[in-house]
C-alpha cells in the first residue's frame, strides 16, 4: 500500500457556506447518497444532528426489492452460487438479460460442482432480448416474449399449482408451452430467477418470490436481483444497522422513522416541504433537475458539474483516489478497495463530518 | 487516574470469597490497593454488589443475517422515543447503537457474535465496530464450505486441514470457530431435508461426525482457546438428546461447546410427543467434564430466529409469524431469518421455557452451563435480568408456572427443582466462565491486572430490577453507565485471534477464491484501513 497521499481538507469557505445552508434549514434533506460506507455513516450522523430526511437515489432497490422483503420475505442467492450451482438460470425480463450480458457474471458455467449436470437458460417475458454471454448447454428456452412479466409469472404459478388458466391472449403462449416451462422449472435441481427491480413493480417482484416459494416445495429454487445503482445496496445496509431501518429515513423527531412517501427526497423538495438539500453523488446519481428548487449543497467527484448547486465541493472517489469500503456485486459483500490512483482529494466522510462540526459550532 | 470503588460487596469467585472491600481501577486495569497514591475519584458502593462486567458467549448482534432480520421485520422495531443528547441512534430499535447501550446498561461489557461467515466478514466487522461501549468478538463459521469439504473428500492431510481453518479464522478476524449442523447446509443445497451425525454430505462422501472430529483436531492443533463451538444436528427435534450424547462421544474427551443446548433437550413420550429431555442432557454433561454449553433460554413474546442452519430454517418457515421469512443460499451456508412468537398460551413454548430453566437448575457446574437466549432466537438478551431472577428465586418460578398449561406441566420436572442460584454462581456463569472459555483471560474477574470492566448493582430482592439497570458500569476503567443509563458514546475493541499457518495456504486459498468468485482473496480481507482512523482490533494469542 503506497497511498499515503494526505487528503487535502475541503475549502473552509465552502464548508462554512454548506453548514450555513444546512444548519439553518428547518426541514433539510440528504439525498443521492452515492458514496462509500464511511460516507453513508457520516451522512446518517449528520441527518441525526440536523433532523434531516435521508434517502438514496436507487429508488427501485428500496421501493421494490427491500419493500418486498419486508412485505413477504425473499429467497435469494449470490452470483457465485448461481454461477456454480444453478442448473437452470431464468432471466425474467429484458433487464435481467442486459445485466447478465453487461457484467458477464454468468458467462461461464463455473466448475466447482462436478455433479451439477447441464445448465439450462430460460427467458421469461424478455421481449426479443436473448443473452449472448450466459453459459448454456443447448438452446435458450423462451416464454411470453410479447407479454408483461407479471402475466407470465401468474400463468406459470397457476399451472404449477394445477389451477386452470383463463383464455390466453392471441399474442401469448399456448397452455402447452406454459406447462412445458413449468415442468422445466420443477425439474431443475437448483434454479435461479434473475430479475431487475428497476423494471418491475413491487407486486410483480412479490409474485416472482411467490413462484420461488412454490417451487421449493419440491426442489430448490432461489433468486438473484440485478444489483442496485450507485451503491444503493451498501447505503441501505449501513442505514439498517445504524437506524434499524432501510432508506428513506427521517430523523426530524430525534429518532429514525422509515416511510417511503413522507421521506421521499424528490417529493419533499418538489412539494416545498424541504428547505435545503445535501446531494452526495460521488458514485453517480447526477444532481437532479428538481434540486434547483431549494438551496443545495452538492458533493461531486472531480470533473463533475453541479451548476445549479449553491455550494459544490469536489471530493475524491472511493477505490480510485482514496481507499474505501463498497459492496461488490460479484461477490455480494462489502470489500475494502485501495486507491487505484491516489489523489489528495477529501473524502465524503471528511467533508460531511466537517459540515457537521461547523454546524455544531466546533472547529471543523 | 486512580479510581476507588469503595465499600461494595465484591462478588468475584475467581479472586476469592465474597467480601466487603474496595476495588481500584487505574489506566484501564484493576490494580492493588494503592499505598500513598492519590485517589482521583471515589465511588461509594456501600450496600451495592460489585462484579466484573458481563460476558456473552453467543448473541447474534451483527452481520448480514442480523441486518436481514432488520429489513424483514420493520413492524417489530418501530422507534418512538428520542435518544439522549449527543447519543445519536441510541433509541433506534434493533440498531447496533441500541444493542451497545442496552448491554452496557445491564452491566455487560463483552459480547460475541457467533456466526461470522468468512465470505461476509467485512460486513460483520463493520457492524461490530459500530456497536458502542462494549467489546466485541465473533466466531468464524467453518466446516460447510466447498473448499473444506473437498479437502476432506480428497483425504488431505491434517496439516492442510489445520492451515485452511487457521487461514479462515485469521482472514475473517474471528476469535474462535463454530460449525453449524456440520454438513447440513451443503446437504440442503443438494436437496436433502434432514441430516444426522452419521449422514453423509452428497457428492463429498463426508459424514457430519467426520467434519466435527476434523475440526476438533484442527482447533487443538492451532491452539484456539475457545473450544469448537457446535450447533449440533437435529436442532428442535424430539429425541435430540441422543444426538448430543453421540456428539459428546465423538469428541472423545476433547473440549467442545454446544450452542443453545435447550433446543436439543427435547425428549419423546410413547406417542412421539415432546417432553423434557433436560435430565438426559444434564446426565450427559455431568459425565463429560470436557463439554461446555450455553442454554439458549426461551422467553415469551415475538422474536425472530436467525440461523445459518438453512435446513432448519426452511422447516421453520412454515411456522413463521408474521407469515414471511428470508432464506439466502449463500456461499457455504448463507442464512435464514424466520420470525416467530413464543406464546404463554402455547404448551410447546411453555415447555421450551421450562426445559431451559431445568437445564440451568440441573447444571453440574456453573463453569460449564452458561446463560444465553441465543439472542434473538430464544428471546432478546434484554431478558437476562428476568432469567437471573427466575434462577435465584424459586418463588418467582412458581409465580410464572401458575399460568403454565397442564399439558406442559406434566412434561417437565421444573416444579420439583428447589435450587436457587447464588450471586457467586451468577458471577461465574455470566462473567468468569464465558471469559475463560473465549480465551479472554483478563476479563470476567476482578483480579489485579484484569481489564477494568466492572458492573456495580444495587442489592435488591427484585433481581430483574437489580440486573436490568446497573448502578455503575466501568469500561476499561471509564465510567460509561450511571443509574442504568449510558452516559455517552465510547468505542471499544473487537477481539481477534492471531493464528499462524503455512504461507502455502495463502496461495492455495487464493487460487480457490479466484476460481470460485472471479476475484482475488483481497476482496475478502478485513484490513484495518477499512475502518479509517478507528483502531478496532485487539489480538488475542493462541494457546500454542
Ligand atoms: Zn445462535
Amino acid at each position: 500500500m503506497s497511498h499515503d497521499t494526505p487528503a487535502r481538507p475541503a475549502d473552509p469557505q465552502a464548508i462554512a457556506r454548506a453548514a450555513d445552508i444546512l444548519g439553518k434549514a428547518r426541514n433539510p434533506v440528504i439525498a443521492g447518497l452515492g458514496c462509500d460506507v464511511d460516507g453513508v455513516r457520516a451522512a446518517l450522523q449528520l441527518a441525526a444532528r440536523i433532523g434531516a430526511a435521508i434517502d438514496h437515489c436507487s429508488i427501485a432497490h428500496e421501493r421494490v426489492e427491500l419493500r418486498t422483503l419486508a412485505d413477504s420475505g425473499v429467497m435469494n442467492t449470490t452470483v457465485s452460487e448461481a454461477r456454480h450451482r444453478a442448473d437452470l438460470i431464468v432471466l425474467a425480463g429484458a433487464g435481467a438479460v442486459a445485466w447478465a450480458d453487461h457484467g458477464k457474471a454468468l458467462a461461464d458455467g463455473g466448475g466447482l460442482y462436478s455433479w451439477r449436470g447441464d445448465r439450462g437458460v430460460l427467458c421469461l417475458a424478455t421481449g426479443e432480448a436473448r443473452p449472448a454471454h450466459v453459459a448454456v448447454n443447448g438452446d435458450v428456452a423462451t416464454l411470453g416474449d410479447g407479454l408483461p412479466l407479471h402475466r407470465i409469472v401468474s400463468l406459470i404459478r397457476a399451472r404449477l399449482g394445477g389451477r386452470p388458466i383463463g383464455p390466453l391472449p392471441s399474442n401469448g403462449p399456448s397452455a402447452e408451452a406454459i406447462d412445458a416451462v413449468a415442468l422445466q422449472m420443477k425439474s431443475a435441481s437448483f434454479g435461479v430467477i434473475v430479475v431487475d427491480p428497476e423494471e418491475v413493480d413491487h407486486v410483480t417482484f412479490d409474485a416472482i418470490q411467490g413462484l420461488i416459494k412454490d417451487l421449493n416445495a419440491e426442489t430448490r429454487f432461489t433468486s438473484l436481483s440485478v444489483p442496485a445503482k450507485h451503491h444503493g445496496r451498501g447505503a441501505n445496509l449501513v442505514s439498517a444497522w445504524t437506524t434499524g431501518d432501510r432508506l428513506p429515513v427521517g430523523m426530524g423527531r430525534g429518532y429514525p422513522e422509515q416511510d417511503d412517501w413522507r421521506f421521499d427526497a424528490e417529493r419533499l423538495v418538489t412539494s416545498g416541504e424541504a428547505d435545503a438539500l445535501l446531494w452526495i453523488g460521488v458514485l453517480g446519481g447526477d444532481l437532479p433537475a428538481w434540486s434547483g428548487r431549494v438551496p443545495t449543497v452538492a458533493l461531486i467527484h472531480h470533473g463533475a458539474k453541479a451548476n445549479t448547486a449553491d455550494v459544490s465541493v469536489e471530493v475524491g472517489v472511493p477505490g480510485v483516489t482514496h481507499g474505501g469500503v463498497l459492496t461488490d456485486s460479484i461477490r455480494d459483500g462489502f470489500t475494502y478497495l485501495e486507491a487505484k490512483s491516489p489523489q489528495p482529494l477529501p473524502t465524503v466522510a471528511s467533508v460531511v463530518a466537517a459540515i457537521e462540526a461547523a454546524i455544531a459550532g466546533a472547529a471543523p | 487516574m486512580m479510581i476507588r470503588l469503595k465499600g461494595g460487596r465484591v462478588v468475584d469467585p475467581v479472586s476469592g470469597a465474597t467480601t466487603v472491600r474496595d476495588v481500584y481501577l487505574k489506566d484501564g486495569r484493576i490494580v492493588a490497593a494503592p499505598t500513598g497514591e492519590t485517589i482521583d475519584e471515589t465511588y461509594d458502593c456501600t450496600g451495592k454488589i460489585v462484579m466484573a462486567g458481563g460476558v456473552d458467549v453467543h448473541s447474534h448482534i451483527a452481520g448480514g443475517n442480523v441486518t436481514m432480520s432488520r429489513l424483514l421485520l420493520p413492524e417489530l422495531h418501530v422507534s418512538e422515543a428520542p435518544g439522549a443528547e449527543g447519543m445519536p441512534f441510541s433509541t433506534a430499535k434493533w440498531s447496533g447503537w441500541e444493542i451497545g447501550r442496552l448491554y452496557a446498561e445491564m452491566g455487560f461489557t463483552t459480547v460475541v457474535e457467533p456466526a461470522l461467515a468468512p465470505s461476509q466478514a467485512m460486513q460483520t466487522h463493520l457492524e461490530l465496530a459500530d456497536i458502542p461501549i462494549i467489546d466485541r468478538g465473533a466466531l468464524t463459521v467453518v466446516g460447510n464450505d466447498d473448499h473444506f469439504l473437498s479437502l476432506l473428500r480428497d483425504r488431505e492431510g491434517a496439516a492442510a486441514l489445520r492451515d485452511s481453518i487457521a487461514w479462515l479464522v485469521t482472514q475473517s478476524r474471528g476469535l474462535g470457530i463454530k460449525v453449524i449442523n456440520a454438513g447440513g447446509p451443503a446437504a440442503f443445497h443438494s436437496g436433502l431435508r434432514t441430516f444426522d451425525l452419521d449422514d453423509v454430505v452428497p457428492h463429498y462422501g463426508v459424514s457430519s461426525r467426520q467434519i466435527v472430529q476434523t475440526l476438533l483436531t484442527a482447533a487443538a492443533d492451532i491452539g484456539i482457546p475457545h473450544p469448537l463451538h457446535v450447533h449440533a444436528n437435529n436442532l428442535g427435534v424430539p429425541g435430540a438428546p441422543k444426538t448430543i450424547a453421540d456428539t459428546i462421544a465423538a469428541a472423545e474427551g476433547r473440549p467442545l461447546h454446544f450452542a443453545h443446548i435447550q433446543f436439543y433437550s427435547y425428549g419423546k413420550d410413547a406417542e412421539g410427543g415432546m417432553t423434557s429431555g433436560a435430565e438426559a442432557i444434564a446426565r450427559s454433561l455431568a459425565d463429560a467434564p470436557n463439554i461446555t454449553c450455553d442454554v439458549g433460554q426461551v422467553m415469551f413474546g415475538p422474536t425472530v430466529t436467525i440461523s445459518l442452519d438453512l435446513m432448519k430454517q426452511w422447516q421453520g418457515a412454515a411456522y413463521a409469524s408474521p407469515k414471511k421469512f428470508s432464506l439466502t443460499d449463500g456461499d457455504a451456508e448463507g442464512g435464514g431469518v424466520v420470525p416467530l412468537v413464543y406464546k404463554k398460551t402455547n404448551w410447546v413454548n411453555q415447555l421450551q421455557w421450562a426445559i431451559g430453566l431445568e437445564l440451568f437448575l440441573l447444571s453440574p457446574d456453573p463453569w460449564r452451563v452458561l446463560m444465553t437466549t441465543d439472542h434473538p432466537n430464544g428471546g432478546s438478551f434484554t431478558t437476562y435480568p428476568q432469567i437471573i431472577h427466575l434462577l435465584m428465586d424459586r418463588g418467582e418460578r412458581e409465580r410464572w408456572m401458575e399460568k403454565m398449561p397442564e399439558k406442559a406441566k406434566e412434561r417437565t420436572g421444573l416444579a420439583d427443582l428447589t435450587r436457587e442460584y447464588t450471586l457467586e454462581e451468577i458471577a461465574i456463569m455470566t462473567r468468569a466462565a464465558p471469559a475463560k472459555l473465549l480465551g479472554l483471560f483478563d476479563r470476567g474477574h476482578l483480579k489485579e491486572g484484569a481489564v477494568a470492566d466492572v458492573a456495580v448493582y444495587d442489592d435488591l430482592a427484585d433481581k430483574s430490577a437489580m440486573f436490568g439497570s446497573a448502578a455503575l458500569v466501568f469500561k476499561d476503567g471509564r465510567l460509561v453507565v450511571r443509574d442504568g443509563r449510558a452516559l455517552g458514546w465510547v468505542h471499544s475493541k473487537t477481539s481477534i485471534l492471531s493464528a499462524d499457518y503455512d504461507s502455502q495456504m495463502d496461495r492455495r486459498m487464493g487460487d480457490y477464491i479466484t476460481d470460485r468468485y472471479g476475484v482475488g482473496p483481497s476482496a475478502f480481507s478485513v484490513p484495518q484501513a477499512a475502518f479509517g482512523d478507528r483502531d478496532v482490533f485487539e489480538a488475542v494469542p493462541c494457546l500454542k
